[in-house]
Formats: structure tokens, C-alpha cells, sequence
């Protein structure tokens, strides 16, 4: 299965990034092979729908869960919606403690998206 | 004539000018065209004889004929659809970001997979108050763009046989420049303070990009305040009428009243002015 997680960095030793649309970068791991793919998020600069367009690249990927810190209302909604279930990952994980903990059922997974108000705090905080 | 009323800053006294320039001239149409805030209505106190509604085109996905394909998704510009492909088979959409552009059903490959309808976005109310006609658009809130709404009040301000007063948004983007590309003549009402200057120029620019014809109003003028008079004459714009900083317009300001009545001569008198310039 390829799981899809936001990341501050291109390596596996990066910090899982806590914001979803606005990510530094994603990896796309593959838990059956142990290869991994890092792309830059290229819609972080967008000015609105930014959580939707990442939302879409992990429909696209085929990705069958999704890992980050947050996800705001408009993500939650594609993603649940797509039936791909998001994680929250402990906060200074970094993306192969993540999948780690992942993969032994340790993270939590998101049962809500994360309000907007904390997300737009969140945001500027990382700015 | 069409003369819309711009300021750059807000809170600089447009709407106030306005109505008491439109009350002046009387017969006209005072068009209040601030559509995500108008407060117009509440000084003027207008009969409304008409309320249309404003709607918009939206995407409308029909489950038995979509193949989920999501070309519609991948054209959208605003990214309010999102289709998930089978198995899942599903169709999001979110009207907070649709503009209504219409690319969408353009480019879906299956007849009456999409299909638009037409959604509510805000209203139209016309009506009288005396002498004046009355014409204001209200959006709903949460629209994401103020401008379709106003591009359908100019469509009808250019209908208008008489004088037409619009008052128009604050600021310098595109809500401004669609309430001020239809006039025969922009007044820019400015306020004597530092803040007021540096939005003038802002919107001064705008109004020179659109090759309008303008002048300056001062409101909440002051003895021995030359702030935007030097600005003016630095810029060689003419400065057709200054109207004084008064504590009891401010008291009826927030009473929801206007000193009608007051200023008539001199507004009478700019109206003249305005046609002259215009030549």
C-alpha cells in the first residue's frame, strides 16, 4: 500500500510537516516494496484550495492513507470522501517514525478535520 | 450622466457624499453599488417597489450519466469540483470557490452529464425615495466575487435615461474598477489625513489606467488643513468642493441621518462644474 505523508524535507529522516495543503513537500511510501518518492507541494503558495489540491494529488497517487498533522474542513471532505483515512502524526515525528508508528496501528486517525481557526493559526505560526 | 463616487480608503465619506449629491440633483438614480456592505438604504429610507434575485450558473454532476472521467475537475481554475474516480464514484462540490465561470460544462465529453443550475448569490432592490430613484445589490455573504453582481447593476445604470449617482467600494481591486469603467466622471472622496493621501494615489492610479475623467471632493475638511490640496495640485487634480468636518453630521452619521437639504447649492453648483470638466 502507498501511504502519502506531508513533510518539512525530501528524506525519510525529515519532520513530518503539521500543516496539510500548505506542506513543504510530500512523500509517497510504499510499505509493500519500501521505496519512497519526495515532491515539492506545489500549490502551497495558492491562494485558496490548497487543502483540495493536495487532496486530489493523493487520489491521483493512489494513496490508501494519508499522514499529516492537521487537515482542514475542505481536505477532510475529499478524502473521506475518496474512503482514504487520515492519521495525525505525534508532534517532531519525522516521516519514518511515522510510518513506523503507522504500521504498528499507533497514530491516531482523524475522525474530524481540524477547525479552521487552528489551522489558519497554524499557518501563520509556520510562515 | 453617470458620475461614480471612489475613494481608495474607506470610510472617507462616499456614501455620504453620494446621497447628499444624488438628493441634490433630484430627479437621478442613487445606486448603491458597495454590495458587500451597502448602508445606503438606511439614510435614504427608500420605498422598494422591486426585489430581484441575483443568480449565478453552478455545476450540477448527474450521477447517471457521469462517467467520474473528472475532466471537469482538472479544467476548474477554482478547484470547487472534485470527482473521485470508481469505485468510489463520488462528486464534491464547494460553492465557496466556484466563480461560475462555466469552463466545466464546456469541457465535459458527456451530454447532460453536467448541467448548470442557477444559484442565488444576492439580490437586486429598486425603489424610490422622493425624487430619487433607488437601486442597491446586496451579496450574499460568503460569495467568493463581488463583481458579477455589480456588472448586472451597471448593465442597468447605463439603461437609466437621467443622472446616475454610483457609489462604489471602497479600495482599488476589481469591484472598484467595474463600479467606475461605465462613468462619464469619477469624483475620489478624500479625507485630510496622512492614511487618506496614500489611498488616494492608489486609487488616482486606477482611475488614470481607466483613462476616467476625475475630481477630488475633500470631506471632513479643516481650517488650515492642506494635506490633500497639495497632493491635488502636485498632480494638477482639480479640487471641486471641500465639505467641513462636522461633529453633528458624525451624530446624525451614526443616527442613520443625513443633513439633506444642507450643501444643496454647492452641490447644485458641482454638478455644473462636472459638466464643464467633461466637455
Amino acid at each position: 500500500m502507498k501511504i502519502f505523508i506531508t513533510s518539512k524535507g525530501k528524506t525519510l529522516d525529515s519532520p513530518v510537516d503539521p500543516r496539510f495543503g500548505r506542506a513543504e513537500y510530500y512523500i509517497v511510501y510504499d510499505t509493500d516494496t519500501g521505496e519512497f518518492k519526495a515532491e515539492e507541494n506545489t500549490f502551497k503558495r495558492g491562494q485558496t484550495a490548497v487543502g483540495i489540491s493536495l487532496a486530489q494529488r493523493i487520489i491521483e497517487e493512489g494513496a490508501g492513507a494519508a499522514i499529516s498533522g492537521n487537515f482542514g474542513p475542505n481536505a477532510f471532505e475529499v478524502l473521506k470522501a475518496a474512503e482514504i483515512p487520515m492519521f495525525k502524526a505525534k508532534e517532531g515525528q519525522t516521516v519514518k517514525e511515522a510510518v513506523e508508528a503507522f504500521l504498528k496501528g499507533e497514530l491516531q486517525q482523524m475522525s474530524s478535520a481540524t477547525p479552521r481557526e487552528v489551522a489558519e493559526k497554524l499557518e501563520k505560526e509556520l510562515e | 450622466m453617470i458620475i461614480s463616487v471612489a475613494s481608495g480608503k474607506g470610510g472617507t465619506g462616499k456614501t455620504t457624499f453620494s446621497l447628499l449629491f444624488a438628493k441634490a440633483i433630484a430627479p437621478a438614480l442613487y445606486v448603491d453599488a458597495d454590495v458587500e456592505e451597502p448602508n445606503g438604504s438606511i439614510f435614504l429610507k427608500p420605498e422598494i417597489e422591486k426585489e430581484e434575485d441575483f443568480t449565478e450558473p453552478v455545476p450540477k454532476i448527474i450521477p447517471e450519466k457521469c462517467t467520474y472521467c473528472g475532466d471537469c475537475a482538472r479544467a476548474c481554475p477554482y478547484k470547487a469540483l472534485v470527482i473521485i474516480p470508481p469505485p468510489a464514484k463520488k462528486d464534491l462540490f464547494f460553492p465557496e470557490l466556484c466563480h461560475s465561470c462555466g469552463v466545466c460544462a464546456y469541457v465535459c465529453p458527456e451530454e447532460g452529464a453536467l448541467i448548470e443550475v442557477p444559484k442565488k448569490k444576492g439580490l437586486i432592490r429598486t425603489g424610490r425615495a422622493g425624487e430619487l430613484d433607488f437601486m442597491e445589490g446586496i451579496l450574499n455573504i460568503g460569495e467568493p466575487t463581488a463583481v458579477p453582481l455589480i456588472k448586472k447593476l451597471m448593465k442597468k445604470v447605463r439603461e437609466y435615461p437621467g443622472d446616475v449617482i454610483v457609489d462604489a467600494p471602497p479600495g482599488t481591486s476589481c469591484p472598484v474598477v467595474e463600479a467606475t469603467q461605465d462613468a462619464d466622471f469619477v469624483i475620489l472622496v478624500a479625507e485630510p489625513t496622512p492614511f487618506g493621501v496614500h489611498d488616494l494615489s492608489l486609487v488616482v492610479d486606477m482611475i488614470r489606467q481607466l483613462e476616467k475623467k476625475f475630481a477630488i471632493v475633500v470631506n471632513k475638511a479643516q481650517e488650515g488643513n492642506r494635506l490633500v490640496e497639495d497632493y491635488a495640485e502636485k498632480e494638477g487634480i482639480p479640487v471641486l468642493l471641500r465639505l467641513p468636518f462636522s461633529e453633528n453630521l458624525a451624530r446624525m452619521y451614526s443616527r442613520g441621518e443625513l443633513p439633506f437639504g444642507e450643501f444643496k447649492e454647492q452641490l447644485r453648483e458641482l454638478r455644473w462644474k462636472i459638466e464643464e470638466i467633461s466637455k
